[in-house]
C-alpha cells in the first residue's frame, strides 16, 4: 500500500477542481491511500516569496510539520506547489539556518518540523511508487487512437538541482506513463517550456504568444489532446485558449487534459465523473475516440 | 561512429538555415568543442563558431546542444550521444545567427548596458577602503559568477515570447548593484527594473537558473529584487500588485482565492477590458471557474500568529 500526505493546493480545488476530482478516483482505483491536508495553507506560488519569502518558507515549513507528524511523505498535483514546496524544503534541509529560522517561528505555534518529509508529485509518485506495470494492469479502455502531448511545466523539471528526480532537459516519465496508457506521445519542444501563466496578468501577450506557440507545434506534430501536470498550465492552455487563438489567428481547439484524468480515461472511469465536461475547450473528440463509458452504470468491468 | 549534426548558415551565399552531418567518433573524453574543432581543422574549415579559453571562463563558445544551451567546451559530446543518440548543435537562441554557430551578441550587450551595470555612489568616495561584511557580499553572490556566455537568455521563454524583456543575464547583472551595500541608488535601480519588460516580465520559467554553466541563478536575483522593490514601496507596477492581491488573499483565506485575486490584481476595469472578462462569462456556463464564496482554513489563527512573528522578527533585525 502506498500512502502519501495529500497536497492538494489551492487552484486543483478552486478553478481546476476537475484535477482534484480525477486525482481522487484514481488514487481508489490504484489502492494510494491519500491523508489529505485540509488545513495546509497556498505553497506560496512565488507571489507570496514576492511578497515575503521567509513567510512562504514558513508556512510551507508548517505543512511538512503537519506531513512529519502523520509520518508521511507529501504528494502535490501542481508543478508549482511541487517547485516552491521542493525548494523551501531543500534550503531548510541543506542550511540549518533556514530549519532554525522556521522552527523559531513553529514554536510560537507549538510546532516544530525536523526536515524529513519528501515531497513528490504525482507523476513521481506513479512512475517511481505506483509502477507503470501496475499502471497497465488497470487499463481497461482503449487509446491507442489517442496523440498525447505531455506538458510538464516548467517548475516540475527545473532547477534539477532541487527537484532532483528527472533529467530537465530531455524528461522521459510522463511519456513513458503515456505509452503505459496505451496512447502514442508526441514529441515537441513546448513540452518543457512555459505556458504563460505566471504573466498573464503582467503580459497578456507575452502569455498568450508562449501559449499559442506551444500548442500550435504540438497541433503540428499531431497531437490529439494535451496532458499537464500542472494546474496552472490548464488555466493558460484551457481557459485562455481562445485568447491564445485570437492572438495567433487561427483555430486550435486542442483539448487539455489534467494528467489523473487522462490516467482516468485509461482505466474506464466515466468522463463526466472525471471533471472532462469542466473544461472550456471541449473534450469530446478525445472520450469518443478513447470510447469512454460516459456514466458510472456504463463502466465494463472484467 | 557518431551522427554529429550541425546547424549552419552562410548568408553571403544567400541561403536559409540547414543542418549538414558529419559521421565522427566521439570518444570518452572528447568535448563539443574538440568534435567543432575536428570538424574545422580535417572536414570542413568554412564551419563558423567562437572559442577562446577552453576553460569555461570565457564564456565564449555558448551554443544550444541537444536542445540546450551549453558551453561547448565543458560538454562531454560522448555524454550527449549516450542521452540523445547523435550530437546535435545549433546557434544561441534568441539571438541572430551571424554566420553558422556565431550569433549577434549585440542585443544581449544593450541589455545588460541597459541596467547601469557599474557601481553609483552619490557624494563623496570614502577616504580608504569602502568596508562591506562578507554577509552583504554573500546576498549577491548567486549573480557574480556569470561569463556573459549568454545561455541563459538563449533559452530564456520570457525573451522568446517578448524580445524587449532585459533577459537573465542583464537582470543578474542589476540585482549585483541593486544588493550592493556600496551603491547608493538602490531604490532608483528598482524603480528602473520594474518598469515594463524588467524583472515582473520574467515568467519564472527557471530555464536561467538551469542552464547556466556557472551555478548563477537569476531569477532567484530577479525574485530578490521584486521582493526588494515591495519592500521600498514600489507598487504601482501590475506585477507588485498581482503579487500582493495574492499574498493578502492567502492571508486571509490560507488559500489563494483566485476571484479575489484576480479583482484586486487588475481592478474591474482591468477584468472588463482583457481576455479575463470572457473567460469567466464562458466559465459560467461550463462550470470551470472559480468559487465566488471561499471558506477560511480551519487554522488561519495559527497562520497569522506565523505572519507577526516573522514580521516581528523582521523588525527586531531592522532596528539592531
Amino acid at each position: 500500500m502506498v500512502k502519501y500526505a495529500y497536497f492538494p493546493g489551492c487552484v486543483g480545488q478552486d478553478s481546476c477542481k476537475e484535477l482534484d476530482m480525477s486525482t481522487k478516483l484514481i488514487a481508489h482505483e490504484l489502492g494510494l491511500e491519500l491523508v489529505e491536508l485540509d488545513d495546509a495553507t497556498c505553497c506560496g506560488a512565488g507571489f507570496v516569496q514576492d511578497v515575503d519569502y521567509d513567510l512562504a518558507t514558513v508556512l510551507n515549513a508548517r505543512t511538512f510539520a503537519m506531513a512529519e507528524a502523520l509520518g508521511l511523505d507529501l504528494m502535490t498535483v501542481c508543478s508549482t506547489c511541487q517547485y516552491n514546496l521542493a525548494k523551501a524544503n531543500y534550503e531548510m534541509t541543506k542550511e540549518p539556518e533556514r530549519l532554525d529560522m522556521a522552527n523559531r517561528h513553529l514554536a510560537e505555534v507549538g510546532l516544530r518540523y525536523r526536515g524529513t518529509v519528501r515531497v513528490k508529485h504525482i507523476l513521481q509518485v506513479l512512475t517511481e511508487d505506483i509502477g507503470l506495470e501496475t499502471l497497465r494492469k488497470h487499463v481497461r479502455a482503449d487509446l491507442g487512437e489517442l496523440n498525447i502531448g505531455s506538458f510538464y511545466g516548467c517548475q516540475l523539471l527545473r532547477p534539477s538541482e532541487i527537484l532532483q528526480w528527472e533529467n530537465a532537459d530531455n524528461p522521459q516519465s510522463f511519456e513513458r506513463l503515456i505509452v503505459a496508457l496505451g496512447a502514442k506521445p508526441v514529441y515537441y519542444q513546448g513540452r518543457t517550456k512555459c505556458c504563460g501563466f505566471p504573466i498573464t496578468f503582467v503580459n497578456e501577450k507575452a502569455s498568450m504568444t508562449m501559449n499559442y506557440r506551444n500548442m500550435k507545434e504540438a497541433v503540428g506534430k499531431g497531437a490529439d489532446a494535451l496532458a499537464t501536470s500542472c494546474p496552472l498550465c490548464h488555466i493558460n492552455l484551457d481557459m485562455y485558449q481562445k485568447a491564445a487563438e485570437r492572438l495567433g489567428g487561427e483555430r486550435l481547439d486542442l483539448p487539455v487534459l489534467h494528467l489523473p484524468q487522462l490516467v482516468g480515461l485509461a482505466f474506464g472511469l466515466p468522463a463526466k465523473e472525471l471533471g472532462l465536461s469542466r473544461h472550456m475547450v471541449g473534450t469530446d473528440p478525445v472520450v469518443e475516440r478513447v470510447g469512454a463509458p460516459r456514466k458510472t452504470e456504463e463502466i465494463v468491468t472484467g | 561512429m557518431t551522427k554529429v549534426r550541425v546547424r549552419r548558415y552562410d548568408p553571403d551565399r544567400g541561403g536559409k538555415p540547414y543542418f549538414q552531418s558529419y559521421e565522427m567518433g566521439t570518444p570518452k573524453g572528447r568535448t563539443v568543442l574538440d568534435v567543432l574543432r575536428e570538424i574545422h581543422h580535417h572536414k570542413d574549415a568554412t564551419l563558423s563558431f567562437r572559442c577562446s579559453c577552453n576553460s569555461a571562463i570565457c564564456g565564449s563558445c555558448g551554443m544550444r546542444i541537444n536542445g540546450q544551451a551549453r558551453l561547448a567546451c565543458n560538454t562531454q559530446a560522448l555524454a550527449m550521444v549516450e542521452e540523445f543518440g547523435e550530437l546535435t548543435i545549433e546557434p544561441l537562441g534568441n539571438l541572430k545567427p551571424v554566420k553558422d554557430l556565431v550569433v549577434d551578441m549585440g542585443p544581449f550587450w544593450q541589455s545588460v548596458m541597459a541596467v547601469r551595470p557599474f557601481l553609483q555612489h552619490k557624494g563623496k568616495e570614502p577616504a580608504g577602503l569602502y568596508p562591506v561584511t562578507k554577509a552583504q557580499m554573500d546576498f549577491t553572490k548567486i549573480a557574480r559568477d556569470c561569463i556573459f556566455c549568454g545561455s541563459c537568455l538563449s533559452d530564456c521563454t520570457s525573451r522568446e515570447a517578448n524580445p524587449a524583456f532585459l533577459g537573465p543575464a542583464a537582470l543578474a547583472k542589476a540585482f549585483k548593484f541593486a544588493g550592493d551595500p556600496r551603491d547608493d541608488t538602490t531604490k532608483d535601480r528598482l524603480l528602473n527594473y520594474s518598469k515594463a519588460n524588467g524583472i515582473w516580465d520574467c515568467d519564472t520559467c527557471l530555464y536561467c537558473n538551469e542552464v547556466c554553466p556557472m551555478g548563477v541563478k537569476p531569477m532567484d536575483a530577479i525574485l530578490h529584487m521584486r521582493e526588494m522593490a515591495i519592500e521600498k514601496g514600489l507598487v504601482h507596477t501590475q506585477g507588485a500588485k498581482h503579487a500582493i492581491a495574492f499574498h493578502n488573499t492567502v492571508m486571509e483565506w490560507g488559500k489563494v482565492n483566485e476571484a479575489v485575486t484576480a479583482k484586486n490584481s487588475l481592478g474591474i476595469g482591468g477584468l472588463a477590458t482583457r481576455n479575463t472578462a470572457g473567460i469567466l462569462v464562458r466559465g459560467a456556463v461550463t462550470g470551470k471557474r472559480p468559487a465566488i464564496f471561499k471558506e477560511k482554513l480551519a487554522g488561519m489563527a495559527t497562520v497569522q500568529r506565523l505572519k507577526k512573528s516573522v514580521e516581528a522578527e523582521r523588525r527586531r533585525r531592522s532596528h539592531g
